[in-house]
């Protein structure tokens, strides 16, 4: 029997073990989970009841909590898509532009990407309630010197602050990697033909790295709606539910309160079709509008 | 054909592989050679004691003295794996998936029923423990007329002070709302603060909320609690009968920026002299003399209105050991559970985890503040807490929060409170 007749054999042999690992640890649990969805399990007790899809039913039009949820979560997606790309993309231009100590900066801004997302929350914590006001004290910027997570517009502000320090210089990697790709011909061509700074990002540049704002806005799209970590630590969700965004609305809901583990995973799935829906539309946009040099 | 087989074997081998590594366990059983001694049984206990990691060492050192204890009069060799995750979700999910620990803790005042209704608690009424403790903690840690646990660990609580500030401004323990608010005025002209404020943790700002309902419904309400269940009560009964009185004045004396301040951050403030009371409970007596070895903590029972027979501190039993009912060990666990409170031992295990008298056979040393909170107890001013549905009194808390923060009012507060407990009653069944 020849391998050539059949490639997909070998193919399916080589990549076997990762296959098998995908579906012990994600395929089955998504699946289960889904199944859950279905039930009014507690997550603890041996006996549940098939519900069918009121689960879903009640979360979608019975629950303004998880609607507000689900709309401060848009609210926040929105804000830190576009607000960490363009900081990463700035940061990215600004550290190709320089010729020395490219390096040190590159390393500067991708260290906090290198904490764990909740220790260097803590440490936000930490600088919002105590850092801050004494700096407010002993310094002229007395602006520093509020409640940062004491009413519902600060405390967003806080974990916007905390996820971009964090989430920037991962994408500010990604944005030099296809800055340095740009050919160099192309810009001191248009350099010759008199184009500005200005239009030479514009025309040539951002074309040329439009497959890496496709991943970033494709990463940054799914970990902000996924957002959890940053939230938890910050503020638990509160003022009140004020911050509480979908993933810890669906942990509360799951584990504490009622323990409605059914419900929870349901309003999981919610999210999980949702992201799955926007992600592939934002990269069906975006690629069309990918060139080549 | 054959290579393919073999690949095929391979990939699912290694898994096996890697798994088969990591199975090793922690705790090794000692085991000797058969020979001597022809009928020694062998038993594994596993036990899981969830947010108790700071009691490590007492647990280890009292089941090293059970298990010898056990070998001498049972001829039984025991092991033991003792877990103590941080995270509460652990034991549940083992619970529920068949890989039950033979003794698990739970928290009495806030989870006792949840295992219990699962069928996850063996019921030990007729375990020669219960004869041992004192009447009113058998009362206590009954659930439906049945004990279904040791209760270890109890407190009464309301609120602790700084005692050496108290008397530097030359004030005492207030007995009424009036006083109270005397006090902080007393207390505010000398500049002192007084009450910490940390509601970055909901929990904590739902504390005045807990004391001032659960005072309401002890001394005014007394079948409100179960009015609820039937729909015949309202949250609003509460506000009517002065629920945020005591919360406003707490709310109005404290520290500013309270909602950037965690559990952890009131603690070392409160224990630093920054502020003279905090309300809390004496579970925070560790943490707070650790800061401050010098610390010289009081405890007093809050006043909620003008009535000092309504300024009460509240009972509360929170770690509570229990064996699963269908353990392949349950005799030897059951045996564990009785010598907690063994008639030799168990008095200097209790001190040594800090814990109050729980039973007749105790003679335990207190604390100077645990004293306090026996005094009010003993003057008939001590009653037991009951509990909210989970999802009601983790409203209250985050509610509580929002109040503090003034974006919602008494009214919002009270409705949804009232919403959520009355559903989380209907879905309980």
């Amino acid at each position: 029997m020849s391998y050539k007749s059949k490639p997909w054999l070998s193919l399916l042999a080589f990549s076997a073990p990762a296959l098998l690992f995908y579906a012990i640890f994600l395929v089955y649990p998504t699946i289960g989970g889904f199944y859950y969805s279905l039930t009014d399990w507690n997550g603890l007790y041996k006996d549940y009841k098939f519900v069918g899809i009121s689960n879903y039913i009640q979360a979608l039009t019975s629950d303004p909590q998880f609607i507000h949820s689900l709309l401060y979560t848009l609210k926040y997606v929105v804000v830190i898509v576009i607000l960490q790309n363009a900081i990463a993309l700035c940061l990215a231009l600004l550290i190709e532009s320089r010729t020395k100590s490219k390096t040190l900066f590159r390393t500067l801004i991708f260290m906090p990407n290198m904490v764990s997302i909740y220790i260097s929350t803590l440490m936000w914590a930490f600088i919002f309630s105590r850092v801050a006001p004494k700096l407010a004290e002993y310094t002229l910027l007395s602006f520093l010197d509020q409640g940062w997570v004491s009413t519902p517009n600060m405390a967003f502000l806080s974990t916007v602050i905390v996820t971009v320090w964090q989430g920037a210089g991962y994408l500010m990697i990604i944005y030099i990697a296809a800055l340095q790709g740009v050919p160099k011909d192309l810009k001191e061509a248009a350099t010759i033909d008199g184009a500005s700074t200005f239009r030479r990002f514009y025309h040539i540049i951002l074309p040329l790295v439009m497959p890496a704002i496709t991943i970033c806005v494709f990463l940054t799209l799914n970990s902000s709606f996924k957002i959890f970590e940053v939230v938890y630590a910050l503020t638990g969700g509160g003022p009140g539910y004020s911050t509480e965004v979908i993933a810890l609305n669906v942990y509360q809901e799951g584990f504490a309160r009622d323990r409605q583990f059914g419900y929870a995973t349901a309003k999981a799935m919610i999210l999980f079709f949702m992201i799955i829906i926007i992600t592939f539309v934002q990269v069906t946009v975006f690629k069309k509008k990918e060139v080549e040099a | 054909m054959k290579k393919t087989l073999k690949l095929m074997a391979v990939s699912t081998l290694v898994p096996a592989l890697i798994a088969g590594c990591s199975s090793g366990s922690g705790n090794s059983s000692g085991s000797k050679n058969d020979g001597e001694q022809g009928s020694v049984r062998k038993v594994k206990l596993s036990i899981m004691l969830p947010l108790a990691g700071r009691f490590k060492d007492q647990f280890d050192g009292y089941l090293k003295q059970f298990a010898a204890k056990e070998l001498a009069e049972k001829n039984i060799e025991v092991s033991y794996n003792l877990e103590l995750p941080s995270d509460e979700n652990l034991l549940p999910t083992r619970l529920a998936s068949g890989d039950a620990p033979d003794i698990y803790s739970f928290n009495f005042a806030t989870k006792g029923a949840d295992f219990v209704k699962g069928g996850y608690a063996a019921d030990l009424s007729n375990e020669p423990f219960v004869a041992k403790l004192t009447d009113s903690m058998r009362e206590a840690s009954k659930i439906d007329g049945k004990i279904y646990g040791v209760p270890m660990e109890s407190f009464s609580w309301s609120y602790l002070y700084n005692k050496d500030i108290f008397e530097a401004n030359n004030v005492t323990p207030p007995q009424t709302l009036s006083e109270l608010k005397a006090l902080a005025e007393k207390l505010k002209g000398n500049n002192v603060t007084p009450f910490v404020l940390a509601y970055k943790d909901s929990f904590v700002a739902g504390w005045p909320f807990f004391l001032s309902m659960q005072s309401i419904v002890n001394t005014k309400l007394p079948t409100w609690w179960d009015d609820m269940t039937t729909d015949k009560a309202s949250f609003k009964d509460l506000k009517d009968n002065g629920l945020f009185d005591v919360v406003d004045v707490i709310n109005a004396n404290g520290n500013s920026n309270a909602l950037e301040l965690s559990a952890e951050d009131g603690i070392a403030d409160f224990a630093n002299g920054k502020a003279a009371m905090f309300v809390t409970g004496p579970w925070y007596s560790d943490s707070i003399l650790k800061v401050n070895p010098n610390f010289n903590l009081g405890l007093g029972a809050l006043p909620i209105n003008d009535d000092p027979q309504s300024t009460k501190v509240v009972i509360a039993i929170t770690t509570t050991l229990t064996a699963y009912p269908d353990g392949p060990n349950k005799d030897v666990a059951l045996d564990f559970l009785n010598y907690i409170l063994d008639d030799q031992d168990s008095s200097a295990f209790f001190e040594s985890l800090k814990f109050n008298k729980v039973a007749t056979n105790q003679t335990i040393k207190s604390f100077p503040w645990d004293e306090d909170a026996q005094n009010i107890v003993d003057a008939g001013q001590g009653f037991l807490g009951l509990t909210l549905p989970v999802a009601a009194d983790q409203d209250k808390d985050k509610l509580a929060q929002a109040y503090y923060a003034k974006s919602i009012s008494q009214d919002q507060y009270v409705d949804s409170v009232n919403k959520t407990w009355k559903k989380s009653v209907g879905a309980g069944k």
